[in-house]
């Protein structure tokens, strides 16, 4: 069966004030099969946003890109941007990283819904408000009919990141793209966002594309996993095989770094749980 | 938000107060008798008593601090007294039959102002680095180092003497307001291509221009739905704050063209030492200066829905 | 200084200061270089075409353009200079007060500071000219009077955010005195704003003097200057052109050369453009 998302050598590299290309991400090649989550770990600078954007065409300006990136058959890199346009938002969606800063400050989260509505042909106003209420409600998000007048600077992060990944759902995307959408939020508020994205891929299964530097958080969503590292592919496959054997040097000492942190924080909440039981006799 | 206005206002009544504190001031240091000025242009010869007498009479002699209560009164009332050169001829008449030709002229260069910088600032944003924005920048780059006076008296030799097809100076209709309104606002204009074009490709850069790309709306509704409107925030208080200076900058004009507005008023003024024709212009300029800030903050809130609900 | 190498590799900036330096140079030696008589006056040789003798032509009066021109470079370049030093000057001592030692004293200059610039400086600056009375150093001291107030605040907010470096604090605690803290910390760490913000200031100064000029406010005739030279040429325009063309453009060129001597500087100084 042919993969939904299929990646081959995929090159970015970026053109310096020089004229020099500077090469960015460096053969890329990886597959995602239908319904199923791959995700993308490395530190900053790695190179992971970029193959993303790259796919949906989102490079900006000064960043060209080369290989072949195979969408349910076609190629998006030849693709013709109207072509790219309505794929993006409908089949293939986005959730980015900061939502604070990705609503536009002007305009209401009414505005947003019908905006991308309108995008795709859906041009009711009356239509857009109720999509909007039930998009709202199945994110969870309680007084759906006021929520939609406000404006973002009036909502929380936690909650504008709901609306994001709702309006990712609003065309039931065959792809998911989430370029690290829990890096901004504070750690109740990450296992909260977790939460919801696990039900939302059990309740639409989509495919997804999650990156992340989080293990922890990776760990709790990712079928398989690719490790990169400047720009390259440095480790590839089924998420508890690259975590618990890395075979790469870069995973090894991702993989030992955080379970060197992990093992402190059991240390510390095993001598709390010591001192408690002391104290109880 | 109706906090924030009234604070404002609040605020700008001390800066009132400190305008015509310092045009009462800057007046009163000049050397000059205002009652020897006075008996003069009355036609009677100014004798010690008579000096004495009118100083007294015009209340020259009160504390200062009386004096400028006075003045400010009257001032108030736009009473500003006679002008020193004729005694039938009041300041504020002066200034009322003069005020109008010098709105009409600053009008008209505002909106060639706001057309031109707005289409064309937004041009060179869209189309970054083509050439017709590179041959913008230098446009701009020239005009800034260009004295506008030059540039007015270039544009009449050129459309006044050597094509014939404007007259060069006084009023009287469309054809007379063309080469002043041009002058005036290419100095402007110069400044704003360049602020509204840099403010468009800073917001061109914003996260929800990428968020919109990746919702897949269409490039003509992110530019103009999100990148514009929050541009226009922007340029309506910047371009708001080019109305005390394109007033102030008809003073140039108005001497070039022959305009019968204030900045030829003042300008007179300074040559025939008229000081409450110049203390009038003073205290005008600088209230109209303080209103526009007050007018243009206030928009500057009522656009923004953040500043809007806080208040 | 690192700036100064950056700024020598950058071939505009190089070449705008060379145009500056020659300008001023000349204006400085105006009266030794062999020019003709800038007020002499021969009605017969009026409106002279370029030549051999009068290289610029003459104007209604018979003097020659480029020797008014080249002694026209005091009052609009060099007093320009004198006035934007003057500005710096005290703009800075009052900034360099008021920012370090806070308090009433920095209440007190910023409130005048504020009531200043909150107008226009062109109507603020016309309305000193006004009453003390057409005249170059009138002018002059009204462009002092208004505009050293925005350097005030400049400095002020630099030298703000130098006083809580660390090696001022460590000058404090071990019992340097003030004038010695001021000079040779702070001063020299405000100064590559202070280059910055002149730089690109100039520009405007030497604009707004000869416009005063211009409106006959500034300098008083016969002495030559560039915005003098205009409004006299502007009663002539359609005899004598070129009367109008030669101030003009070296208005124009001075201005641009400082203007892009000014960007120079600021990218030289900035960090981000390495």
């Amino acid at each position: 069966m042919n993969p939904l998302l299929r990646v081959r050598d995929l090159c970015v590299s970026a053109v310096g004030k020089n004229g020099r290309p500077t090469p960015l991400v460096k053969n890329v090649s990886f597959d995602v099969e239908e319904g199923m989550c791959v995700g993308i770990l490395g530190e900053s600078g790695s190179g992971k946003s970029l193959t993303c954007r790259s796919i949906v065409g989102l490079l900006g300006a000064g960043c060209s890109a080369s290989g072949e990136v195979l969408f349910q058959g076609r190629n998006l890199l030849t693709a013709r941007r109207e072509e790219l346009r309505r794929l993006r938002g409908a089949e293939i969606s986005m959730i980015l990283q900061n939502p604070m800063t990705s609503f536009d400050p002007m305009v209401t989260v009414e505005g947003h819904i019908a905006e991308t509505l309108r995008a795709h042909g859906r041009t009711s106003r009356k239509d857009a408000v109720k999509t909007g209420i039930a998009m709202l409600e199945q994110m969870r998000i309680d007084n759906a009919a006021s929520v939609l007048g406000c404006y973002p600077h009036q909502l929380s992060g936690g909650m504008l990141q709901r609306v994001m990944i709702g309006l990712a759902l609003l065309f039931g995307p065959k792809l998911l793209i989430a370029d690290e959408p829990t890096t901004a939020l504070d750690s109740v508020t990450r296992f909260e966002m977790m939460k919801e994205i696990r039900r939302v891929r059990r309740e639409c299964a989509c495919a997804m594309l999650f990156v992340s530097h989080d293990l922890g958080v990776l760990s709790s969503v990712a079928d398989t996993v690719l490790v990169m590292h400047r720009g390259e592919i440095v480790e590839k496959g089924e998420l508890r095989k690259v975590f618990l054997s890395p075979k790469s040097e870069h995973a090894r000492y991702l993989m030992e770094t955080r379970s060197s942190l992990v093992r402190r924080f059991r240390r510390a909440l095993g001598s709390v749980e010591t001192a408690d039981a002391a104290a109880s006799f | 938000m109706k906090a924030y206005i009234a604070k404002r206002i609040l605020v700008s009544i001390p800066l009132l107060f400190g305008i015509s504190f310092i045009a009462f001031v800057l007046v009163n240091l000049i050397p000059v008798d205002p009652a020897e000025v006075i008996l003069r242009i009355s036609d009677v010869y100014p004798t010690e008593e008579a000096v004495t007498e009118m100083r007294e009479q015009l209340g020259l002699n009160d504390p200062f601090l009386v004096r400028y209560g006075k003045w400010l009164s009257k001032s108030l009332r736009f009473d500003f007294g006679a002008t020193f050169t004729n005694n039938n001829r009041t300041v504020a008449g002066e200034i009322a039959r003069s005020l109008p030709a010098t709105l009409e002229l600053a009008g008209a260069a505002l909106a060639i102002v706001v057309v031109v910088s707005l289409a064309a600032g937004i041009s060179c944003a869209l189309w970054r680095n083509s050439l017709f924005d590179r041959a913008m920048r230098l446009l701009v780059f020239v005009g800034t180092a260009m004295p506008n006076y030059w540039v007015g008296l270039l544009l009449m030799w050129l459309f006044a003497l050597k094509l014939d097809v404007l007259p060069t100076s006084g009023t009287g209709g469309m054809k007379h307001l063309i080469l002043p309104a041009v002058t005036l606002s290419l100095t402007y204009i110069s400044t704003y291509i360049r602020l509204i074009r840099n403010n468009m490709i800073e917001n061109m850069n914003e996260e929800y221009v990428l968020y919109a790309d990746a919702r897949g709306l269409r490039r003509k509704t992110v530019i103009f739905g999100h990148v514009l409107r929050n541009s226009l925030h922007t340029c309506v208080t910047a371009l708001g704050m080019s109305v005390p200076q394109l007033i102030a900058g008809t003073v140039v004009i108005e001497n070039i063209f022959a305009w019968p507005g204030i900045g030829r008023l003042c300008i007179s003024a300074i040559f025939n030492r008229d000081y409450p024709v110049i203390q009038a212009y003073i205290l005008i300029m600088g209230v109209l200066f303080i209103f526009c800030n007050l007018a243009v903050d206030i928009l500057h809130c009522l656009m923004d829905p953040r500043l809007r609900r806080a208040g | 200084m690192m700036f100064l190498s950056r700024l020598a590799r950058d071939r505009t900036a190089v070449a705008c200061l060379a145009i500056v330096a020659v300008v001023i140079l000349a204006g400085i030696f105006a009266d030794v270089l062999p020019l003709n008589d800038p007020t002499k006056v021969n009605v017969l040789a009026k409106f002279r075409a370029p030549s051999a003798k009068f290289p610029l032509g003459t104007d209604h009066l018979g003097r020659c353009t480029l020797s008014r021109l080249v002694h026209g470079i005091r009052p609009t370049v060099l007093l320009s200079l004198v006035t934007m030093a003057c500005t710096l000057a005290l703009g800075t001592m009052v900034g360099l007060v008021s920012g370090y030692f806070r308090g009433t004293v920095d209440e007190l200059f910023m409130r005048t500071c504020d009531i200043l610039l909150s107008f226009p400086s062109q109507v603020m600056i016309l309305a000193v000219v006004g009453v003390l009375g057409p005249g170059m150093m009138n002018v002059v001291l009204a462009n002092i009077v208004i505009k050293w107030a925005w350097y005030a605040r400049m400095i002020r907010s630099s030298v703000i955010r130098f006083g809580d470096r660390g090696y001022v604090l460590f000058s404090k605690v071990s019992g340097a005195g003030t004038p010695f803290i001021l000079f040779r910390h702070i001063l020299p760490g405000v100064a590559s704003e202070l280059l910055v913000l002149a730089s690109l200031d100039m520009g405007w100064v030497i604009l707004n003097i000869s416009t005063l000029s211009f409106l006959g406010l500034g300098v008083q005739a016969p002495a030559p200057e560039w915005g003098a030279m205009l409004s006299e040429a502007k009663e002539v325009m359609g005899r004598a052109p070129l009367l109008m063309f030669v101030p003009g453009t070296a208005i124009m060129a001075v201005v641009s050369a400082f203007n892009l001597i000014g960007d120079s500087v600021r990218d030289a100084m900035d960090p981000k453009t390495l």
